[in-house]
């Protein structure tokens, strides 16, 4: 079986896809075909071209928990308590989660479209024809650009969200910014940092290989891409749910 | 180079094929069906799997000849619609396999190189500009100068005249002549102009009941 027979028969098969890709990411530096361009133009695509969509997102949420905790807590004369919700909530959970579903929406299915149609138009045979791996070409690139900016959206998410809580906050009470970061930093944990940066180094990873892999699964027709795209998109949100809760589990549980 | 398919099947219809050539000049793979020779080019590029038997690159297996020699340095291959990557620019396109061909950054030699070429084949296009926005006919010229420049050990090409009007037709038909002593070419095709006065050897390939008949003219008169 000559070496591209082989590379084609691992695309069937998603963890011998998946082993592959995890090689050519762990040699990256010594690949030859990772380009450096493709990761930053990922980058620029993924991180840079999200963040107004990201931003409102984010300070939508911040300013929403502050709102409805608020009122909720004040009931019981405990409104300062916002903060931890604000950590629990933000830091801990939504900002990894939607940054990773806004990311699904643009990256994932354009990762999945561009490929999908790379294989139509036979460009995928083009690179195999140089004796380029696609995987390390195409998909190596992209999942370092994914992973890259996701972790910096997510960053970004959160200083955005808490930000958003403290322009919401100053509705109810005038409080000065730097004792709402004060309240904000003596609840927030080593652990919830490791967390947040942990959670979308392992969502870019999922949502670039589910969506490569399902953009090389189209054979033929290009009514196939769209069919691909939904698949990736279903398939990734539902994996990354399942690896939060998962992560989640897994930091109480060492805690 | 010897090229030798030996006991080699792809499916029902191809099936224990026998062909040992020393494709030096041009061989035309000539196929009425348009079917089996592009298929043997895939094979010899490395594109489609086969089931059976084996195809020997100077007596050596397949994957220890690529494995020593690199596929680009033995074969390019030029698509019959002219591929090439939507994502990159023309010059791009041109520039990404002779990067690894050549296994350098020479960009001057490469712009000189392609000046050449792009004289040879009277082709005045932006090369900053993406494939899509071109013309097929002139994107599959760009192949052929991409392919070209890469100097494998042997250029395969399928459906070379497909896709380019009459003067196009001429002027490549030319320029692979002039080329084909520096570089031994396979040509698949359907068309029968490319088996006479064209190739110094052709081989006919169509199937018959029993399987795929296959039958090696020289042509003299080249």
């Amino acid at each position: 079986m000559s070496v591209v027979q082989r590379e084609k028969s691992a695309q069937d098969f998603f963890f011998s896809y998946l082993i592959k890709v995890m090689r050519e990411v762990f040699y990256f530096r010594s690949n030859r075909n990772v380009n450096s361009e493709v990761v930053l133009k990922q980058i620029l695509f993924t991180g840079f071209e999200a963040l107004p969509i990201i931003s409102f997102i984010a300070l939508g949420v911040g300013g929403l928990i502050i709102l409805q905790g608020y009122n909720l807590l004040s009931n019981f004369g405990q409104g300062i308590w916002v903060h931890i919700i604000l950590v629990t909530v933000v830091v801990r959970e939504l900002s990894a989660i939607m940054t990773a579903l806004v990311v699904i929406a643009r990256s994932g299915t354009a990762i999945s479209t561009e490929l999908g149609n790379m294989v139509v138009n036979r460009e995928i045979d083009l690179l195999r024809s140089f004796g380029i791996s696609p995987l390390s070409y195409l998909v190596a690139s992209r999942l370092l650009g994914v992973m890259a900016a996701l972790i910096i959206l997510t960053l970004y998410f959160n200083i955005v969200a808490v930000l958003g809580g403290w322009l919401f906050s100053t509705i109810f009470n005038r409080i000065e910014f730097r004792a709402f970061i004060n309240d904000f930093m003596s609840i927030l944990h080593f652990q919830d940092i490791i967390m947040t940066l942990l959670k979308p180094l392992v969502f870019g990873f999922i949502i670039a290989v589910i969506s490569s892999y399902q953009g090389l699964r189209v054979q033929r027709a290009s009514t196939e891409v769209p069919q691909r795209t939904i698949k990736a998109v279903v398939q990734s949100i539902f994996i990354i749910i399942v690896a939060d809760i998962l992560i989640t589990a897994t930091f109480y549980y060492l805690s | 180079m010897q090229l030798a398919f030996s006991s080699f099947t792809v499916d029902d219809a191809l099936r224990n094929l026998d062909l040992d050539l020393h494709p030096d000049g041009i061989t035309v793979f000539y196929d009425e069906e348009d079917k089996w020779a592009e298929k043997l080019l895939r094979c010899l590029i490395g594109l489609d799997p086969w089931q059976e038997g084996q195809i020997y690159l100077d007596g050596k297996l397949w994957d220890q000849y690529i494995s020593e020699h690199s596929l680009i340095k033995t074969f390019t291959y030029v698509f019959d619609d002219g591929t090439m990557m939507s994502n990159l620019s023309l010059k791009e396109n041109l520039y990404l396999p002779y990067q690894l061909r050549w296994e350098g950054d020479d960009l001057h030699r490469f712009e000189e190189e392609l000046a050449s070429l792009t004289a040879r084949f009277g082709i005045d296009i932006d090369l900053r500009i993406r494939p899509a926005l071109i013309r097929p006919a002139e994107r599959k010229m760009l192949c052929f100068i991409q392919a070209l420049m890469l100097k494998s050990t042997v250029l395969l090409i399928n459906n070379p005249l497909y896709l380019l009007n009459h003067k196009q037709r001429d002027l490549l038909i030319s320029v692979l002549m002039e080329y084909a002593s520096q570089q031994p070419m396979i040509i698949a095709s359907y068309d029968s102009e490319l088996s006479r006065g064209f190739a110094d050897r052709t081989v006919f390939i169509h199937s018959t009941d029993t399987g795929l008949s296959v039958k090696i003219q020289q042509n003299l008169d080249t």
